[in-house]
């Protein structure tokens, strides 16, 4: 539980966005499947310190793609979960579940 | 696209040489549907961020450092305005004329000890918190503007003046200071 409670909103919506992507997660991709999916758009500076803090707790990794002359010659940095980031947002997901079961939210239909 | 080569150049103050590079590709490729304004906007944004997350993982270090930066800022200046006293005296007992203060002469000695030890401050803070050059800097320019805000009577406004003249020095120092250990780094892998 403890690496669960360490994950903020954020950082679990930037994960989950991530998982989403599978192979073509990258700065811009990411931010705009949150934009997409939780109808925000995330500030740049936010996302980016958030995926370098979720790469140094080791909870992401990153690879990085070919240049390509409409990004100025600058390679994608692709990003995808590691084990210890799965497991993290699975336990973050879980607890949310469960603190969601027996509530009743207008217009939030549970599988 | 000289630009995304300074927008590179200032996301590498604040973090690896390799994040600015995608992350200033990033940037571009946003703003072929937003424009420069956008850019640049998310540029400096990004770097803020950046920056105070460095200074947020530390903040103990951070204050630590700056006030040790601001301890020898000071105590130099105190040091320089006695030599000036030491020098004013001798100059005008040995020549025994009036000093003409404006002299290119008197302008460098005024001036160069003090922009010396602003470069020599900003190199130390790099050197003492490697990979986090720049949070200290901004710390200590945080204590140097609350510096500046302590009533004259109390402390010497003059030397609080010319310190923050001193702050784009300061903060040189430390961007050379991280390029030089960065070139270090790359030396060794």
């Amino acid at each position: 539980m403890a690496a669960a409670s360490s994950l903020g909103e954020f950082e679990q919506v930037v994960l989950l966005a991530i998982l989403r992507l599978g192979e073509n997660a990258y700065g811009v991709t990411i931010g705009a499947e949150i934009k997409a999916c939780a109808g925000r758009e995330p500030a740049p500076g936010a996302l980016y310190t958030t995926l370098e803090r979720l790469e140094d707790k080791g909870l992401v990794s990153s690879l990085l793609g070919d240049p390509t002359p409409q990004r100025g010659g600058r390679a994608k940095r692709y990003f995808t979960l590691s084990p210890k980031g799965l497991a993290a947002i699975a336990r973050a997901q879980q607890s949310y579940r469960r603190l969601l079961e027996g509530c009743h939210l207008p217009g939030v239909t549970y599988a | 696209m000289r630009s995304i080569y300074v927008a590179e150049w200032i996301l590498a103050l604040v973090t690896s040489r390799d994040r600015a590079a995608s992350t200033a590709g990033d940037l571009l490729e946003g703003a072929q549907a937003r424009g420069a304004v956008w850019f640049w906007f998310s540029v400096l944004r990004t770097a803020a961020s950046l920056l105070w997350r460095d200074v947020a993982e530390e903040p103990a270090r951070a204050v630590g450092l700056s006030f040790l930066g601001m301890a020898i800022l000071i105590a130099v200046d105190y040091l320089r305005a006695a030599l000036d006293g030491l020098a004013f005296f001798m100059v005008a007992y040995w020549t025994g004329r009036p000093l003409h203060l404006g002299s290119i002469g008197w302008i460098i000695w005024f001036n160069a000890p003090m922009l010396l030890t602003s470069l020599g401050t900003g190199r130390m803070l790099a050197r003492w918190a490697p990979g986090r050059e720049l949070a200290a800097c901004l710390m200590f320019a945080i204590l140097l503007a609350i510096y500046n805000l302590v009533p004259i009577p109390i402390f010497d406004g003059g030397i609080a003046g010319s310190a923050s003249l001193c702050m784009p020095i300061v903060l040189a120092g430390a961007a050379w200071g991280r390029q030089r250990r960065l070139a270090s780094c790359r030396r060794t892998s």
